[in-house]
């Protein structure tokens, strides 16, 4: 009961208080902009993945009879689909690449990275929606929160309260019951807005599970919150006067939000540098060489081919051996290419263990990463396009290098497949992966969120019992 | 009585714990600020001299091949020294400030393979290898400290120096001689922000022996950069003259840091976007593939035209693949194609640019970090830049080689010989600078003045 009056005289105040009220309502405003802003964004998008996809299909059903290895080499583009909740998180989106180019003896990193072209400045935030609540609500919530007993403690009220016999956890679940509800009126409109975005955002790819997403989402947004707001009950309870917790509450967001992140990436690089460019480029080429180079290899692949048709020399095959060849090669590659790629994934997983570990000193990395990965938006999302190109290239490879095996005859490189047969190589539509398949990768991070919750609970509780008993001893 | 006044500062400077902290805080990050940036620098150089010599050594050989070819030492074949082969690589070479300012470097491309292999989308070698996530986090480099970082030390610094005098009692005290507040406020406010200022640039004079650049450029680096510290001593001593409460104080200087390093830009960059969105690049894309398409359709109709053109040229070597000279045709096309594409991606940066030079004076961090930027020529003209002036080197080597492919001929080596190294001229880097200095200047001037006005008023 007393905790109840003890939570609506604060909401009360914080109601009152002009600043906070001229602030919450800037911060929702600008939540308007960032949410207009990434639903446009990610609507366009897609509309350039359609178009791309559609004159990507036009030019190849209208390259007209061509050799199917020449057609191999000029192949076809796999556009990354986008999912809705992009709008609301857009992650990784600016800085993967949007597009694969699926061409023979060559497995292409996705290129086409929005930042480029976009001009956004690199040192300062691009708006989203995740940014604001990541970011801008800790602030409106310290705003909001300084004062609850630095405040009270500041106007004797605090010792008049404990003076009547209510118990200092009695004042602490007043307070806490203050925060949440004061954290429901602020999620409520951004998080109503955030739904209306992401549920206008056109987008053609449907993405698995959005329902359990956007609950998530709303979980891990509330628990970073939470934690935010028993931090500055805590630094409140601690400080003498509203301007040290003010100031101490300022520096916490300053350091947990701003610095870490970008000291956490610099860190990572350090910890795992990243290999170079050129080298990994070198890498691929020499793979993509290296069946052509070797002649054991092409000796092998000439001894596979005799064998399975039961056939003493190549001149008595009964399909174009050149073709053969081309396969042979190919999947040769694949499981070299599969292992460089698999190195570099294992450096970024490596750096972002580093991030992980980090998130532990600042939730917001936590929440960073939680955040993407539930929108989608993450490099674990974007592997798995990556992935799934890849496999469609392995496919469509190999039915153009059957076409050649199975039709060229004596014709060789000569050979030009019927236009038709461009029809039947698929269009890469790409699918986005449901949550369930990355659901282990973002245990730690849930983990951190928790134990950060819990710290800060513990922290606020203890602080609240120590800020009693010195009001008592007062 | 300043003289005093400032000794008695630097007492109670090194007593506080507080102060100590926030030196050691500005002394480490603005060094590892400068050694990440220097990191980076020497990554960025290795792999660009790899990607060098790689091209290098295989020109040579080429080289080689065609002076034993003319000189009769060796035998002419369908597949050696052919003009298809000649390349050369274009590397963005960083400024000699880049290690301060990392800026769009770590996202654009930097190393190009000119050659008639190639188009202007080809150029471009494969270099989208970087973990999405630690890319969108940004780099921790000097512009970043001094921009971010800096103010925030400034205003731990500075928020209470009325306060904690008026409340201690000291105010009193030291106004009782022959000094006004002001000048009180003046001098603290001045010994502690000029030593923590003065130690930021001792550790840019530390960033500057690693770089050998003009006179002139490390000028208007530390000149932006202490117009940036005036900017923010003047906003901090404007605030601090006009308030007693060191709540309010240090409300309003958090709030002016918020909007002016955070909201502001966000939004700027934001509605620039919005108003001049940058063509698609996968529409790009497109209009690249319709042209590679039609020429692979049509190389003999082309072959024949282009012979038709150059009548003076008579064919070479039958034995050299065809698809030489249709992948050479297939490139022409493609930059005719994509021409008009090109030149609205230019258009849409120029008007992204142009709307970022007008709304940068909203914000002195955004104008700061712009200048800092272009003098580091980390920023994104400069990239447009290099990319603009490959494409030329690309279509002049390809004017040289083109009818020699087309004629399955071959160049000479006196023609060879005459492909200069690529070395394009840097953006001119300091109009952009000395504005921005002087409007910071002139916005300080300003709160100067305005804090005087609000001074009279309450203190």
């Amino acid at each position: 009961m007393i905790a109840r009056q003890i939570a609506g005289k604060d909401l009360q105040l914080v109601f009152r208080n002009r600043r906070v009220m001229a602030v919450f309502v800037a911060v929702v405003l600008v939540m308007l902009g960032a949410v207009l802003i990434g639903a446009e964004r990610t609507a366009s998008f897609d509309r350039e993945r359609g178009s791309a996809l559609a004159a990507d299909r036009e030019v190849w059903l209208g390259q007209g009879a061509r050799n199917p290895h020449s057609a191999a080499h000029f192949s076809r583009y796999a556009f990354k689909p986008l999912p809705a909740l992009a709008s609301f998180d857009p992650g990784t989106v600016d800085y993967a690449g949007l597009a694969v180019w699926m061409e023979a003896h060559r497995r292409n990193p996705a290129t086409f990275r929005y930042a480029e072209s976009a001009g956004a400045s690199s040192t300062f935030e691009s708006l989203s929606p995740a940014w604001v609540l990541q970011a801008l609500v800790p602030l409106l919530i310290a705003l909001a929160l300084f004062p609850s007993y630095a405040g009270e403690r500041e106007d004797g009220t605090l010792r008049q309260l404990l003076g009547t016999g209510v118990t200092a956890g009695a004042v602490f679940a007043g307070k806490l019951l203050a925060a949440l509800r004061l954290l429901l009126l602020i999620l409520l409109p951004l998080v109503a807005l955030s739904v209306l975005a992401v549920m206008a955002t056109d987008v053609d790819t449907h993405q698995p599970d959005p329902l359990l997403r956007t609950l998530c989402l709303v979980a891990v947004y509330g628990l970073y919150l939470l934690s935010f707001c028993l931090v500055a009950i805590g630094v409140s309870a601690l400080s003498p006067h509203r301007r040290s917790a003010a100031i101490a509450l300022f520096a916490f967001w300053f350091v947990f939000v701003v610095l870490v992140p970008r000291l956490a990436g610099d860190l990572a690089l350090a910890r795992t540098p990243q290999p170079d460019a050129t080298e990994i480029a070198n890498s691929l080429g020499e793979i993509g060489m290296a069946f052509w180079d070797s002649e054991e290899l092409r000796e092998s692949a000439r001894q596979r081919a005799m064998d399975e048709y039961g056939v003493a020399t190549v001149e008595d095959l009964p399909i174009d051996y050149a073709a053969y060849e081309l396969q042979f090669s190919e999947e040769y590659a694949d499981p070299l290419y599969a292992k460089v790629y698999r190195e570099l994934n294992g450096v970024h997983a490596a750096q972002e263990r580093t991030l992980s570990t980090l998130s532990i000193i600042s939730p917001t990395l936590a929440v960073a990463r939680l955040s993407a990965g539930l929108a989608g938006t993450d490099r674990a999302h974007h592997l798995a396009f990556t992935e799934e190109a890849e496999l469609h290239r392995q496919e469509i490879i190999k039915q153009m290098n059957d076409d050649m095996m199975l039709n060229a005859g004596d014709a060789g490189y000569s050979y030009q497949s019927d236009p038709a047969f461009w029809e039947e190589i698929a269009d890469f539509h790409g699918s986005l992966p449901p949550l369930s398949r990355f659901a282990g990768r973002y245990l730690w991070d849930v983990i951190a969120l928790l134990a950060w919750l819990g710290a800060a609970f513990l922290f606020a509780r203890t602080a609240v019992a120590r800020a009693g008993d010195m009001e008592r001893v007062r | 009585m300043t003289t005093i006044l400032m000794k008695l500062e630097w007492l109670r400077l090194r007593r506080s714990l507080a102060s100590r902290l926030v030196f050691a805080v500005a002394l480490l990050s603005s060094l590892y600020a400068v050694w990440s940036g220097l990191h980076w620098k020497q990554a960025y150089l290795a792999g660009q001299a790899l990607h060098e010599t790689q091209i290098e050594e295989r020109m040579q050989g080429w080289r080689t091949a065609l002076a034993d070819i003319e000189s009769g030492k060796a035998e002419s074949t369908p597949y050696d020294a052919r003009p298809m082969d000649v390349r050369q690589a274009a590397s963005h070479e960083p400024g000699e400030l880049t290690h301060l300012a990392i800026g769009y470097r770590d996202i654009m491309p930097s190393r190009l393979t000119l050659g008639a292999w190639r188009n202007e989308i080809s150029m471009v070698e494969r270099y989208e290898f970087d973990n999405p996530l630690i890319l969108s986090l940004g780099r921790f480099d000097f512009a970043f400290f001094l921009i971010v970082v800096l103010p925030v030390l400034m205003i731990a610094l500075s928020f209470d120096v009325v306060a904690s005098d008026l409340t201690s009692g000291r105010a009193r005290l030291v106004l009782s001689n022959a000094v006004s507040l002001r000048q009180v406020i003046y001098a603290r406010l001045l010994l502690r922000n000029g030593l923590l200022c003065g130690l930021v640039l001792l550790v840019l004079l530390v960033g500057f022996l690693f770089a050998e650049a003009a006179a002139s450029e490390y000028l208007l680096w530390t000149g932006v950069c202490m117009s940036y510290m005036v900017f923010w001593f003047a906003l901090i001593f404007c605030l601090v003259a006009a308030s007693r409460q060191a709540e309010a104080v240090a409300a309003r200087l958090l709030a002016c840091w918020l909007v002016l390093i955070f909201a502001i830009p966000a939004v700027v960059d934001s509605a620039v976007q919005a108003l001049n969105p940058p063509p698609s690049k996968l529409a790009h894309l497109s209009v690249a593939r319709i042209a590679e398409a039609e020429a692979a359709r049509q190389t003999a109709a082309l072959t024949e035209g282009f012979l038709a053109d150059h009548p003076d040229l008579s064919v070479g070597d039958e034995e050299v693949p065809g698809y030489y000279r249709g992948t050479f045709l297939a490139n022409e096309r493609v930059r005719e194609y994509t021409a008009p594409t090109v030149a609205d991606f230019r258009a849409a940066a120029e008007a992204r640019e142009a709307g970022l030079s007008a709304l940068q004076y909203l914000s002195p961090a955004l104008l700061a970090q712009r200048a800092l930027y272009r003098l580091a020529q980390a920023d994104a003209a400069a990239s447009r830049h290099f990319l603009d002036s490959a494409g030329t080197r690309l279509a002049e080597i390809s004017e040289l080689v083109g009818p020699a492919v087309i004629s399955r001929n071959r160049i000479s080596l006196q023609e060879y010989d005459q492909i200069t190294p690529f070395d394009p001229e840097t953006l001119p880097v300091g109009a952009g600078a000395v504005t921005g200095m002087a409007y910071l200047l002139a916005l300080s001037l300003l709160l100067a003045l305005a804090s005087l006005r609000a001074g009279r008023n309450s203190i």
